[in-house]
């Protein structure tokens, strides 16, 4: 169980906490343009904003809150970690940020522009631009390697031809291939997906993910259906990707160990509030056990 | 509720409630009532075996006299299952996104094409192939009509339940890269969906052919006509060799169709 002492050691936010432009805008400040599918403009630090983040489900018994009203900001090239207890809102939270799920109310900026109200093309391109590896690697498994990671230049606008490897443009088929030299499987590219390991199936995610050429990567819990071993390969595959192209991670973890050693920042969630969110640099593990801690355990 | 209560084991026999044993007296009076109104009569079995027995004499041997021209109609009659199937699978495609809830851009979409597939669907074949005897007359166009719409009737609800059934999982990676609504469809619903869509054309095309037999007894064309036509005639020989025809070409497209499903379902990645 928790000891006061470690509770005590995560530090409540608020959002004086963060510097301003970093936490995002003031609830009256100008709303961002909004994306328009064009080249975003050479910017501006923060890769994302997420402001009063609030999710609500509807229910028979009453409305199911999921997040109340969260604020964090990310920076270009910035590993953070989202951190927290079954049902803390995590993975609400990630997928609120892309609009895989509607949030009730607040504001996401992505590269500088809000997505919150876009919708068709525009809402498209916006997610074009941020690639997503999810707890289960979601791969087409009948398809081989190569067509579902050619899938991730459909982003692009990379057409029907993108739909499998056999019609695709010699110039996609070879960008496909360095993707999967990437995450070190490129001599798999004829394999069908349902013949991989769940460890080299998470890495044809996230090849397919870099085949959107993507600012930023977001990843929902990437190392939790797999064994110790792959986790820890995955992890470390998103380590060198980052070293490699500094490009900015986002990612839900179960694993203490993981978010401390591959992440720049914790952000800690509890029922659906921001608890914690500081550098990673000097946390221990057992710092982090409040935001474990149930309500019927509190004395 | 005290902790001995709440350990004791569960009752072996739950009383089924009012309402279903309600339901389960008017089942067993409906069907009585319908047992009495299908004039099942076993005086009338047992007064018909030995007709039952002079016809089957008479269907042995069965004639090969007109052997050339049966095949030549068992030909037509699967040709046009073929064509009528095909045509009908392809149709039913775009038909079934349209019907499937998780692909359907708008919710009356979804229930209009629902609807017309039901429509297609619950008219019987033989009604379809009358109605389109009347349309384009007599012969193998309009059975094959007739089996595209009832292809499409069939293959549409059931291909729309495999594309409602298939693993979100791939789409939703789709969606979160921005992909087009085709774009999922393509490359991430029909895949999953797969085996139910093979299951399901497979099996259109096996009714199919089952049903164009039939659809010649209305003069949709094939075998059918000159099944109607040994029958009139009296002739159960000839009606015995069709009868045997139809059987080998059924047989044929069901292991067809096993051997088929095996190698799409169970084999390497189809050659795209």
């Amino acid at each position: 169980m928790p000891t006061s002492s470690a509770i005590d050691r995560i530090r409540v936010v608020s959002p004086s906490d963060h510097p301003a432009g970093e936490q995002g805008r003031a609830p009256d400040a100008p709303s961002p343009p909004a994306f328009d599918g064009q080249p975003r403009p050479v910017n501006a630090a923060t890769a994302l904003s997420v402001t009063g983040l609030r999710k609500t489900y509807p229910g028979p018994t009453g409305a199911t809150t999921v997040l109340r009203g969260i604020d964090f900001a990310v920076q270009s090239g910035e590993a953070v970690a989202i951190v927290g207890a079954n049902g803390s809102g995590k993975s609400t939270a990630l997928r609120c940020a892309l609009r895989l799920i509607e949030p009730s109310a607040g504001d996401v900026v992505l590269d500088g522009r809000s997505i919150i109200g876009l919708s068709g093309k525009r809402l498209r391109a916006a997610r074009a631009r941020v690639g997503f590896v999810f707890q289960r690697h979601n791969l087409s498994t009948r398809l081989t390697v190569l067509s579902n990671v050619l899938h991730g230049a459909l982003a692009r606008g990379g057409g029907m031809r993108n739909w499998s490897h056999a019609f695709a443009r010699p110039e996609e088929r070879a960008r496909a291939l360095h993707c999967l030299d990437q995450v070190g499987l490129a001599d798999l590219a004829g394999r069908r997906a349902d013949r991989l390991s769940g460890g080299q199936s998470q890495r044809v995610a996230i090849a397919r993910a870099l085949m959107q050429d993507p600012a930023m990567l977001f990843a929902d819990e990437p190392a939790a259906s797999l064994d110790p071993k792959a986790g820890e390969d995955v992890m470390e595959l998103f380590a060198r990707l980052r070293s490699e192209s500094g490009i900015t991670l986002v990612f839900v973890s179960h694993n203490l160990d993981h978010a401390l050693a591959y992440a720049d920042r914790l952000i800690g969630l509890k029922s659906g509030r921001i608890v914690l969110d500081r550098s990673s640099s000097g946390i221990h593990p057992n710092d982090l056990a409040g935001l474990y801690e149930t309500a019927e355990a509190r004395p | 509720m005290s902790t001995s209560d709440a350990r004791s084991l569960p009752p072996r026999w739950s009383s089924p409630g009012l309402v279903p044993s309600i339901l389960f007296v008017l089942f067993v009076a409906f069907f009585a009532w319908s047992l009495s109104r299908a004039g099942i009569s076993i005086p009338d079995l047992i007064a018909g075996i030995p007709a039952m027995g002079t016809i089957a004499s008479e269907m042995v041997p069965p004639a090969t006299d007109r052997f050339m021209p049966m095949l030549n109609a068992v030909l037509t009659t699967f040709q046009m299952a073929l064509v009528g199937a095909v045509i009908g699978i392809v149709l039913s495609l775009p038909i079934a996104v349209l019907a499937a809830r998780n692909l359907s851009p708008h919710p009356l979409v979804y229930s209009g094409t629902r609807a017309l597939v039901s429509f297609m669907r619950t008219v019987p074949d033989l009604a379809w192939a009358l109605f389109f005897v009347a349309s384009v007359g007599l012969g193998p166009f309009a059975g094959t009509l007739a089996l595209i719409v009832d292809t499409i009737g069939f293959c549409g609800r059931f291909f729309a339940e495999s594309m409602e059934e298939a693993d979100p999982g791939p789409g939703e990676a789709l969606v979160a890269m921005g992909a087009r609504r085709i774009d999922i469809v393509a490359c991430a619903v029909l895949p999953a969906a797969t085996p139910g869509l093979t299951n399901a054309g497979l099996f259109s095309l096996e009714k199919a052919v089952r049903s164009s037999v039939v659809l010649g007894l209305v003069g949709a064309g094939g075998i059918g006509a000159e099944l109607a036509v040994s029958m009139e005639m009296f002739r159960y020989d000839q009606a015995a060799m069709i009868v045997l025809m139809i059987f080998v070409l059924v047989l044929a497209v069901e292991r067809f169709s096993a051997w088929a499903r095996a190698k799409l379902l169970d084999g390497t990645a189809p050659k795209l």
